[in-house]
């Protein structure tokens, strides 16, 4: 579709040479986060170790381009900060990168999540930790940019302030006023707008205003102090900076206090164990919430790793029995974790095209069990033969066990969020507690030998049906509608069976005994059909399917395909 | 009463009426930006395809595809680059798309959004535009994290 326009389209590509050679060697150039006035935020990603940087570029013709970034932030390494990198500059452009952290902003998280007052108080209290560093950098660096935009929520919650683009040093000399209005309106301070000097109080303020938007959704001071969480946010965004809080550390220190429950329980835990009133074990029992911070271990590390994943916990992370709960997905593969569905599918091709050589060790799936919030179960090619642990996982959307030794799913009946269950070669022996799932929507039985094929008939529609096995459940599918369906390597001879199905877009069945394909012709709306291996003698029903777009056949079909004459759909020989 | 209108018929309304507060009163859930997968849905129903069609032509994983139109989760810049390839959208659609997932809109300066743009103004399929980038020596949608 796109050739022969090549030559024209090179020359209309844009000019990239703007930006400092260095840098295009290094880095591809990805999106562009922003363009205002004279600064460009650009994506890029490291050509060779294929890590993500953000690109800050200073235009010539702005204030910026002169005015190097303090030495201090470039030293900057602490946890969470984002490393600078590098600097790059040539006449047009001074191009400043540091590390990519991963997540979403504040702003856009906030159209989707309601935050909690807890939600309010730990990220106040991680980005204070953050304004400590900067302030007492020497000399002390103020943010002065603090907004809902320019905090990433990283996937494992940390709140990240990014975005040092304006922050500035103050020095001996900085004893005059602001004289640009520098900061985001709603957010920054009077004094940034000429009423004062701008110091870490500053940064106090806007910092104050972001958490009375989380709490209130609006970018200004509590309207009330009902709570002792808004009587801080009230102090901390005073008009006055003299009246705010004296420090990052100060404020920190006000909304710990803020904090119900854990602190103040652990309190009372050590005054009655100093008393010696009661032994700890009583103590424990009754007094510390049920979660505990205690460390997990499993007992197969596979497990580990892929909760670890799903939480995003790194290598020295410890993983604490109260985070069970927030795991959402497990992902494996054999002998090796993953962390979501894009990785997961191509090991699995990757495992067959190895030779299936791999097997992991799981057995059991009892240390899931405090997971209750998990939506996806994805471990193949293991020794899993209990499943029984899904019991107490209420989310459950999908399963995905090809390759293991399951016999007995009775635990996914009546889940009703379940929409996906694959147990490719597993010996199942009932599929029927599947009719309690009111939204199974995709259900791969691919070479599983030794269950029931009538209970298929109590089974409901399908957007995909996977049945390439030995049972001869074809014979139960009338009356259904089945988006995607799957008879390869079966003993099917007669498409008349499927007479009766409704909607189908997607058929296979390669490697079977259908000779007549002329029953085809009722189902109008194929698009996708796979008929490597199949005896036919006559394709001419084909050119009767409206909406075919593609076909794989066998080169032994050829001929067949060539006497169709010009067709409207591809030919794939698989 | 939460009827959902399209555009053109709210326009109709709003001309029509003669009270205003009442109108904004009346309309005021057909104001609010319609989130990444309601966009979705509704592109899907305007072309009338089916998410199944459009998640096939996108090149996305079955699962991960209905998910997103149900909203269950939430899409990478190239996940939503790859959906409008599949719907054919225009430029105009693909960037207000964007927008409503949250990322950053194709910016023609950069080589590589020059070519997905390029290919989402010809109606390329999602194969064409990664056969088109990786000719260049581009990344492939689908290979970056964010």
């Amino acid at each position: 579709m796109l050739e022969g326009t090549d030559i024209e389209f090179t020359a209309q590509l844009p000019d990239e040479n703007e930006y400092p050679a260095p840098l295009l060697a290094r880095c591809e150039l990805l999106e562009c986060f922003s363009e205002q006035d004279d600064t460009r935020t650009l994506l890029a990603k490291d050509r060779e170790s294929d890590r993500l940087y953000v690109v800050k570029c200073h235009l010539a013709t702005g204030p910026f381009y002169d005015r190097a970034e303090p030495e201090a932030l470039r030293k900057l390494s602490e946890d969470p900060f984002p490393r600078f990198v590098a600097e790059y500059r040539n006449e047009y452009m001074r191009c400043v990168l540091r590390e990519y952290v991963e997540g979403e902003t504040l702003e856009e998280l906030a159209k989707h999540t309601h935050f909690s007052e807890e939600d309010v108080i730990r990220t106040g209290m991680q980005l204070c930790d953050e304004l400590k560093i900067l302030h007492s950098l020497t000399p002390p660096v103020i943010h002065r940019d603090i907004k809902p935009q320019n905090v990433i929520i990283r996937p494992d919650g940390c709140a990240v302030l990014i975005d040092f683009g304006i922050s500035r040093v103050i020095t001996d000399r900085d004893t005059d006023m602001d004289t640009v209005p520098f900061g985001t309106q709603g957010f920054a301070p009077p004094e940034q707008y000429g009423f004062a000097q701008t110091d870490a109080r500053s940064d106090l303020y806007s910092l104050g205003i972001l958490l009375s938007w989380m709490l209130t959704g609006k970018a200004a001071p509590p309207e009330d102090t009902d709570t002792p969480l808004k009587k801080a946010l009230v102090r901390c965004t005073a008009f006055d900076p003299r009246e705010r809080y004296e420090s990052a550390a100060q404020f920190k220190k006000a909304l710990g206090q803020k904090q119900s429950g854990g602190r103040r329980s652990k309190g009372i835990l050590w005054g009655l164990l100093a008393a010696g009133v009661l032994c700890a074990a009583v103590v424990c029992a009754v007094l510390l919430p049920k979660m505990s911070r205690k460390k997990v271990t499993f007992s197969d590390p596979l497990l580990e790793s892929a909760v670890r994943l799903n939480l995003g916990l790194e290598e020295g992370d410890r993983l604490t029995e109260d985070m069970l709960p927030s795991v959402t997905a497990v992902y494996i593969v054999a002998d090796k974790a993953y962390p979501d569905p894009d990785s997961f599918y191509p090991a699995i091709n990757q495992w067959y095209a190895d030779g299936r050589s791999t097997r992991g060790s799981l057995q059991t799936l009892d240390e899931l069990t405090q997971m209750t919030g998990m939506e996806q179960v994805c471990i193949v090619a293991q020794e899993l033969e209990d499943i029984s642990a899904l019991a107490s996982m209420k989310q459950l959307s999908k399963v995905e066990f090809k390759h293991n030794y399951i016999t007995d799913i009775s635990v996914l009946s009546d889940m009703d969020r379940l929409t996906s269950v694959g147990i490719n070669d597993n010996p199942v022996t009932d599929i029927s507690p599947l009719q309690s799932c009111p939204n199974l929507a995709f259900l791969d039985l691919c070479d599983v030998r030794t269950y029931d094929p009538q209970a298929i008939e109590n089974l409901g529609n399908f957007d995909y049906l996977d049945l390439s096995n030995p049972t001869q459940s074809y014979d139960y599918l009338g009356g259904k509608s089945i988006l995607s369906l799957h008879l390869a390597w079966t003993g099917l001879s007669d498409l008349h069976v499927l007479d009766d199905v409704a909607r189908l877009e997607e058929l296979d069945i390669a490697h079977t005994a259908v000779t007549d394909l002329s029953p085809l012709a009722a189902h109008t709306g194929l698009k996708i059909l796979n008929l490597v291996a199949v005896p036919a003698d006559d394709l001419s029903v084909l050119l009767q399917l409206p909406q075919l777009q593609s076909i794989t056949i066998s080169e032994d079909l050829r001929p067949l395909v060539n006497e169709l004459g010009e067709v409207q759909f591809s030919v794939n020989i698989g | 009463m939460a009827e959902k209108i399209n555009t053109s018929t709210l326009m109709k309304r709003l001309f029509k009426t003669k009270h205003l507060d009442a109108f904004l009163e009346q309309n005021e859930h057909n104001m609010q930006a319609a989130g990444f997968d309601q966009m979705i849905r509704s592109l899907c129903e305007e072309r009338g395809l089916v998410p199944e069609q459009v998640i096939l032509r996108a090149e996305i994983d079955r699962t991960y595809g209905h998910q997103l139109f149900s909203g269950v989760r939430r899409p990478s810049r190239d996940k939503v680059i790859q959906l409008a390839l599949g719907m054919e959208l225009g430029v105009e659609e693909t960037q207000k798309l964007l927008r409503s997932a949250g990322k950053s809109e194709l910016y023609p300066r950069l080589k590589r959004e020059a070519v997905i743009l390029y290919c989402l103004r010809r109606g390329a399929s999602v194969l064409d535009t990664q056969e088109l980038l990786s000719r260049y020596g581009f990344s492939l949608l689908g290979s970056l994290r964010n």
